[in-house]
């Protein structure tokens, strides 16, 4: 039986909801807000794509929410977004299991570049912020929330960690452990990597947000998005990535051209290419909304236009440059990390491929 | 879930406060050594010291791996993972030829590099840049894949204190599922100072040598080690003669849904996850032999699974090893499920150490003594910060 995606739920600096998503895609631009970060050298005046969580409220009362930290009010909006965009927040498939993905973890914004140390101890000291410094406070607090007694799992595997968690997630599925699996990674913008991204003149901004995904065994495909139908990981060391015939892929470029060149030499002659980073900035969770632009492609039939920074390392014509139909193509959203890693995304519009 | 195939695993490596390897390990256990002590890696300042399990001995040796440059938490899983692939007989060659994974539990290994980010140099023009790079390969089941040159899947789990077991029972599935041809699984977590003060500002802590299910019982005290299982298609293991140590049989987990840092008074998440693990197996409670105990000397976590215990396993016995190694978080899963694998092929549990004085409370107590135990099949359980519950069913028997 096909895993299908039954609901997305994305948060991030395009605002929240796959609505908002499509409507970035169609403009084809989000304007970064200005960011200050305060470091031990003054003060920074960078960009950056921050998250808007008003909208958690209309499933969580503020005062359930007051010692929940950002992090984790992200995954929260993420997870119930997907759950209505499934029609299924009374009525969600149980037992579910629930998989978050991330690659700064919760901690990564508590540091304070003027006095680090302090904050060293803050966080020691303080029984909340610790529990929320933990890294599977976000899956937790779903559970808790959703009152959901599914498999909880959490993975940290920076920019690796949304294909990890796809992998596991469509295990549980394929193994029928469990019939719906709620999937998705969160990443907060963190002041060290907006710092580190300002010096290492990185002309991707760093963004946050979440994206998450429903998914489920159904036989009945009209239901949802798409089908996954693959996930690949490994070493790029031990052989080539295998992309299935006329594909299109979604690259997770990250701003730095020693990474993002080293795409061009695995994406073979017949597959076109896009990204859509410039969409969502720069974070490991990043292949999140990739998925989720390629499971509304497939929705829709059509492929957005790429907006990410790609025509250095592709020819034009490689490029989907302008809306294009789809016609029954699959689409691989790939991640190349920075240590020769990969890992692959491959959603299909019908289970008849697999 | 119905009844699965069996896992093999094939090889086992484990470090922690008793030994530096598997079998010093067993040795120490059943001498019924314990040597908790104020943490000497770091600075505490503290008014009360309070006692760890640290590993004291100059463990780790460079000279031993291709990319030795990583911090503690990696330095014990490349010392685990090392011992365990000598003991199941596999070469570097042939795991760079197989389709091989990697799956591993941890609490700290991206907090270890988040210190270091915190405490980046203030003279430096740019500080920050290094360890940033140093944190985004900071991982330890990207150390293990590298440092082997492995060609598969590799995952690291956060799932707090149950993470070891839960790494164990997902790599168990690429075998199955035919993902991979060999799994590399465990847990690994080093001492660290946030965790250290985390958990004393949480309160239960114990400020003597721990004493899980003890009525005096305080607290826990922290541990650090690692312990890596390999796993291991029959196709793969026949085909080069090799027999298995023992199986994975089952596996289950579920979520408390109740409380952050409390687990639930009904304990209904970790009775799920025993009776998906069971149902894995295809085994009854009365076919488990032992249980080890997630056992951290804590007063919540001991009363649920007392009263769990008594309810589902009515005087079979169970132990707790949290009083000899301390609680290792991300690699206690893992470190228990190796050490139970070793109780099975001896025939028996060493005492529960800590606890001398019966609750009246608990419905159920542990082993005091070596107790010899009738059985091939053990269940070894973690409970964990969130409200995880992870449970394995490990047999000698795989049929």
């Amino acid at each position: 039986m096909p895993v299908i995606i039954r609901g997305i739920g994305v948060v991030g600096g395009f605002g929240s909801g796959i609505n908002a998503l499509m409507q970035a895609l169609q403009t084809g631009k989000v304007s970064p807000k200005p960011m200050i970060i305060d470091s031990v050298n003054g003060s920074i005046e960078t960009g950056g794509f921050p998250a808007d969580l008003s909208p958690l409220t209309e499933f969580i009362p503020l005062k359930a929410l007051r010692r929940i930290d950002h992090y984790t009010q992200m995954a929260l909006l993420g997870c119930y977004l997907a759950l209505k965009d499934a029609d299924m927040i009374q009525s969600r498939p149980c037992p579910m299991g629930i998989i978050v993905a991330t690659g700064y973890g919760s901690t990564c914004n508590r540091f304070d570049f003027v006095d680090p140390l302090s904050v060293n101890d803050d966080i020691c000291y303080s029984p909340t912020k610790f529990s929320n410094s933990v890294h599977n406070a976000a899956a937790a607090h779903i559970s808790v929330f959703l009152k959901e007694y599914g498999p909880n799992l959490s993975v940290n595997h920076f920019d690796m960690s949304i294909p990890s968690a796809f992998l596991t997630a469509f295990q549980w599925l394929e193994e029928k452990r469990l019939d719906a699996v709620m999937v998705g990674g969160v990443d907060e913008y963190s002041k060290v990597m907006g710092y580190y991204g300002h010096f290492m003149k990185s002309p991707l901004l760093t963004g946050e947000g979440s994206a998450f995904f429903l998914l489920t065994r159904c036989n009945d495909n009209s239901l949802g998005y798409g089908c996954i139908r693959d996930i690949k990981m490994g070493n790029l060391k031990n052989g080539n990535i295998n992309f299935p015939q006329n594909a299109i892929a979604v690259l997770n470029t990250d701003g730095y051209g020693i990474s993002d060149q080293r795409y061009e030499k695995y994406i073979p002659e017949n597959v076109q290419v896009a990204s859509y980073v410039d969409l969502y900035g720069n974070l490991p969770v990043g292949m999140g909304f990739d998925i989720a632009i390629a499971a509304l492609g497939l929705k829709e039939k059509k492929m957005y236009a790429s907006s990410g920074n790609i025509f250095h390392y592709f020819a034009p014509s490689k490029i989907i440059g302008t809306e294009k139909q789809l016609d029954f193509q699959e689409i691989c959203c790939l991640k190349l990390s920075t240590t020769d890693q990969f890992g692959m995304v491959t959603l299909s519009p019908t289970s008849s491929s697999r | 879930m119905n009844r699965v195939k069996p896992v093999s695993v094939t090889g086992m490596g484990c470090l922690c406060a008793a030994g530096l390897n598997l079998k010093s390990c067993m040795d120490f256990l059943f001498a019924g050594k314990r040597h908790p002590a104020p943490p000497r890696g770091f600075c505490s300042d503290q008014e009360i010291l309070y006692p760890v399990f640290e590993i004291l001995d100059d463990f780790f040796n460079p000279d031993l791996f291709n990319e030795p440059h990583v911090l503690r938490t990696g330095q014990l899983a490349l010392t685990a993972a090392l011992e365990a692939v000598i003991n199941a007989g596999v070469g570097r060659k042939r795991l760079k030829q197989q389709q091989v994974g990697v799956c591993i539990g941890t609490n700290v290994a991206g907090s270890v590099q988040n210190k270091q980010i915190q405490n980046g140099s203030l003279s430096e023009n740019f500080p920050y840049i290094l360890p940033v790079d140093r944190f985004k390969v900071s991982d330890p089941a990207f150390h293990i894949a590298r440092e082997f040159e492995l060609s598969g899947p590799f995952q690291t789990i956060v799932n707090a204190c149950s993470a070891g077991g839960d790494a164990i029972g997902i790599g168990a599935s690429w075998i199955r599922s035919g993902l991979c041809d060999m799994v590399i699984a465990g847990g690994t977590d080093a001492l660290y100072p946030i965790t250290y003060r985390g958990f004393i500002s949480l309160m239960n802590c114990d400020d003597g040598p721990c004493k899980p299910f003890d009525a005096h019982r305080k607290g826990l005290n922290l541990g650090e080690g690692a312990a890596i299982m390999i796993l291991e298609s029959d196709t793969c293991r026949k085909k080069r003669g090799k027999a298995p140590e023992a199986f994975i049989l089952g596996y289950g987990s579920a979520a408390d849904a109740w409380h952050f840092t409390a687990p639930a008074r009904d304990g209904k998440g970790l009775c799920m996850a025993i009776e998906e693990a069971l149902n894995m197996a295809g085994l009854s409670a009365s076919d488990i032999a032992f249980i080890n105990a997630h056992g951290t000397g804590t007063l919540d976590n001991d009363r649920i699974e007392s009263q769990v215990f008594s309810s589902l396993f009515p005087n079979i016995p169970f132990l707790s090893t949290k009083g000899y190694v301390g609680h290792t978080l991300g690699a206690a899963g893992a470190i228990e499920a190796v050490f139970s694998i070793e109780y099975l092929k001896q025939g028996r549990i060493p005492s529960s150490v800590g606890f001398t004085n019966p609750d009246s409370e608990l419905s159920a107590c542990p082993v005091q003594k070596i107790t010899e135990i009738f059985g091939k099949t053990a269940l070894s359980d973690t409970l964990a910060f969130g409200g995880n519950n992870s449970v394995l069913v490990i047999g000698m028997e795989g049929d």
